[in-house]
């Protein structure tokens, strides 16, 4: 990782159908350095992740139209690395269960604690690092072992 | 009657008989006496034929023999006082007398001139006798008179004999009329009066008396009927009222019978029953329950204008209502006011149904209003709606709890940007601040009229009727649905009229039904996205008034209703959801509401295509 990469601010993106949780999220995200994209839907947001394709995704999983659980699943088809982060209503554990299981980084609660968002998006982070740090060793592998 | 009859006869018979006597009298007796004067004349005559001769020759021996053997012929000597004859110079020549010729005799009855004979009253001593004067002639020449003396006493003795005679005939005769008519009169009036005797039997309600007949003219078909064959009119009269009287016997039996038969119906019955005048709209009479239910005591009942027992139908009174048809409509057998409010005695209100029956009571005309207390089946009816609505509220509180989430994480969210302002030691802005806190405030808004909107749902609501908007039902209900369905990509399409009529009903009430329609409408939907997962679902609803009604229709684009279905949806327990999924009440109940507010439901479906639910209500 280069000095560059860290001054750039990490681009996020939301998706959420409630305009005042957007904004909210905006706030947040502003405060901890992110380069923050919303959309109101599933399909305004795929269409900015592949547009922007950032690192990280935080998206509702109850929404009309595509839901939570559709854009995970489509978003880790398209770039499998980017880490999501679902936000699930009270007691919807079964689906939350389910967004793990389709290798989403962390399921946050609504409503959102600001303990528990801060740690989901270190736990993405991390995750970034982890999958980033193994992609470097395999990099470093293949060239320590030339054929 | 008897008297008059016979007192009528009897009179026509007197004057009858009188007048027959006096023309009679007057007729026997003038043709006696006349018939006596013919014979004292043939007497003189003869006399005067076979005396002439002797008269001429002076003999008065011969002359004698003549009229004494005149005189003292059979019965004529009892009639014939005397004879004499007189010659041209009016002297006696012979005569009958055994006195000497009374002086100046012959001078009582001259000879009237140019006349046949004379007859003139003359007294002779102690006696009275008609005295007969005829000529005697001898060619052209009157030689002489014969005086011929016919007894007064006689005549009248023949006179009185024969008047004594014929008043005792007359007399025979009316007494035997007297006895026939007394007779007649007794036998036309004896049955009437026997009638008469029956019929104030009858009056006095002595229906079980001796009617006396005779067995014979029994007809053998029916014990009581009784023929008029032959026999008199009054005859005849006696049966066919013998024969009404069987019938009023007869009808009185089965009316009694009828009687004991309703009466402990009326009494027994477990509904309250009133019989009210139609004229006054009095109570005539009511049963024990009713004076149960309605806690008044029958004597109060009695005579008390029905209009206090109850508000709800001054308007449209079932009085008011003609039970023969009014002028416009045909006749109805009856009245039905369903879910009407009434008061108990000290103003405790409750509801019944009302059924209102003309009848004729006692000769009136009046009212058989019979009450059934629907109280506790409408507490019923509200509990068990107040209970589908929390089964509702159960079902819904997934969508509920996200839709109260929102406004709760926007809030947290926001409070807890605030706190990290603080921590991280950040100079906030009085922008920053004033649109955080102006966040939280509308969210706590839109979190506090979610939580209205459920409570006005969750209400248990009081029982009485109000005027409705359909917007606010439906509005409410989709306020705490809305976003659920959108969520489940279900569209809720609204077209709500303004200025729709108001329809008497329950705004609590009437968001269960708008409940229950659109959680049908989303299940047929959902159904019909199983084997479609990119079916988006629409609902449209519509409210629009037409005909005076407010229609609200509610179109889907689900699985749709197949047809041997479509009768028994609205029956309770039928449900064709998955089990755990429905009761099978939801239409049951809706179809129960909306019956009571006097609507009816409709539906059109296509397989495959969608359903529509009509409502349709009275406006008011």
């Amino acid at each position: 990782m280069t000095d560059t990469e860290e001054m750039k601010p990490e681009k996020i993106l939301v998706i959420d159908d409630e305009k005042a949780t957007l904004k909210m999220f905006r706030l947040f995200l502003d405060l901890y350095g992110f380069d923050i994209h919303t959309a109101e839907s599933g399909e305004e947001g795929l269409e900015i992740f592949d547009r922007e394709k950032p690192g990280i995704v935080l998206t509702d999983i109850k929404m009309p139209g595509m839901d939570g659980i559709e854009v995970l699943k489509e978003i880790k088809r398209r770039a499998p690395q980017t880490e999501v982060i679902v936000i699930t209503g009270h007691g919807d554990m079964d689906l939350a269960i389910q967004a793990l299981n389709l290798d989403a980084a962390d399921f946050i609660n609504k409503p959102i604690q600001r303990k528990s968002l801060e740690n989901g998006l270190a736990k993405a982070r991390e995750r970034l690092k982890i999958a980033q740090s193994l992609q470097d060793q395999v990099n470093r592998m293949d060239r320590q072992q030339p054929a | 009657m008897k008297n008059q009859i016979f007192v009528t006869i009897l009179l026509v018979i007197l004057i009858i008989s009188a007048t027959i006597a006096l023309l009679a009298r007057w007729i026997l007796i003038s043709g006696l006496t006349k018939e006596l004067e013919l014979r004292g004349i043939a007497v003189a005559h003869s006399i005067a034929e076979r005396g002439a001769g002797f008269v001429l020759e002076k003999n008065s021996p011969e002359l004698l023999t003549i009229i004494f053997d005149e005189a003292r012929l059979m019965e004529r000597q009892h009639m014939i006082n005397y004879i004499y004859v007189l010659d041209r110079s009016d002297q006696v020549i012979s005569h009958t007398f055994t006195i000497p010729f009374p002086i100046g005799f012959t001078k009582a009855n001259p000879m009237p001139e140019n006349a046949s004979h004379g007859v003139r009253l003359v007294e002779h001593g102690a006696n009275t006798s008609y005295d007969i004067v005829v000529p005697m002639n001898e060619g052209l020449y009157r030689i002489g008179t014969v005086h011929v003396g016919l007894s007064k006493e006689h005549i009248d003795k023949l006179v009185s004999k024969l008047r004594f005679m014929f008043l005792g005939f007359i007399s025979a005769v009316i007494i035997i009329i007297f006895y026939v008519s007394h007779r007649i009169s007794r036998h036309i009036t004896m049955p009437i009066t026997r009638l008469t005797r029956i019929s104030d039997e009858l009056s006095q309600g002595n229906f079980d008396f001796n009617l006396g007949q005779e067995s014979d003219t029994v007809d053998p078909d029916c014990l009581f009927y009784r023929k008029n064959q032959g026999r008199d009119e009054v005859s005849q009269l006696a049966d066919s009222f013998l024969n009404m009287v069987w019938s009023i016997r007869l009808y009185r039996k089965r009316l009694q019978e009828s009687e004991l038969k309703y009466r402990p119906l009326f009494d027994s019955a477990p509904n309250p029953i009133f019989v009210v005048d139609a004229s006054t709209e009095t109570i005539l009479d009511a049963n024990p329950r009713a004076e149960e239910l309605y806690e008044y005591p029958l004597e109060a009942l009695f005579g008390m204008p029905f209009q206090r027992l109850g508000q709800d139908h001054i308007k449209d009174s079932p009085i008011a209502v003609r039970p023969h048809g009014s002028a416009s409509g045909p006749a109805k057998d009856y009245v039905y006011y369903p879910r009407i409010l009434h008061l108990k005695n000290g103003g405790h209100p409750f509801y019944v149904n009302m059924h209102a029956c003309p009848i004729r009571y006692g000769g009136r005309q009046a009212i058989v209003v019979a009450i059934t207390d629907i109280t506790e089946m409408i507490e019923k009816d509200a509990q068990l709606v107040q209970a589908a609505k929390m089964k509702t509220l159960g079902e819904m509180s997934a969508g509920i709890v996200h839709e109260i989430n929102q406004p709760l994480n926007t809030i947290k969210m926001g409070s807890d940007y605030l706190t990290l302002l603080l921590d991280q030691k950040k100079t906030i802005t009085e922008v920053q601040i004033r649109d955080i806190v102006t966040e939280i405030s509308e969210q706590v808004d839109r979190a506090t009229e979610i939580i209205n909107n459920l409570r006005a749902f969750g209400r248990k609501s009081d029982l009485t009727m109000e005027l409705v908007s359909m917007k606010e039902p439906i509005q409410g209900v989709l306020s705490i649905i809305g976003r659920q369905f959108s969520i489940q990509r279900i569209a809720i399409r609204l077209d709500l009229a303004d200025n729709l009529p108001l329809v008497k009903a329950q705004n609590n009430h009437l968001q269960q039904v708008f409940f229950n329609l659109l959680n049908n409408a989303r299940d047929a939907i959902q159904e019909k996205m199983e084997p479609e997962p990119d079916l988006y679902g629409d609902i449209h609803v519509r409210t629009y008034s037409e005909d005076g009604k407010v229609v609200v229709s509610v179109t889907d684009n689900g699985s749709g209703i197949p047809e041997p279905f479509r009768d028994k949806i609205f029956e309770p327990f039928f449900t064709t959801k998955k089990t755990g999924k429905g009761m099978g009440l939801g239409l049951a109940i809706t179809y129960g509401i909306v019956r009571d507010y006097g609507g009816t439901i409709k539906i059109e479906s296509t397989p495959g295509q969608g359903t529509t639910f009509y409502l349709i209500f009275s406006a008011v």
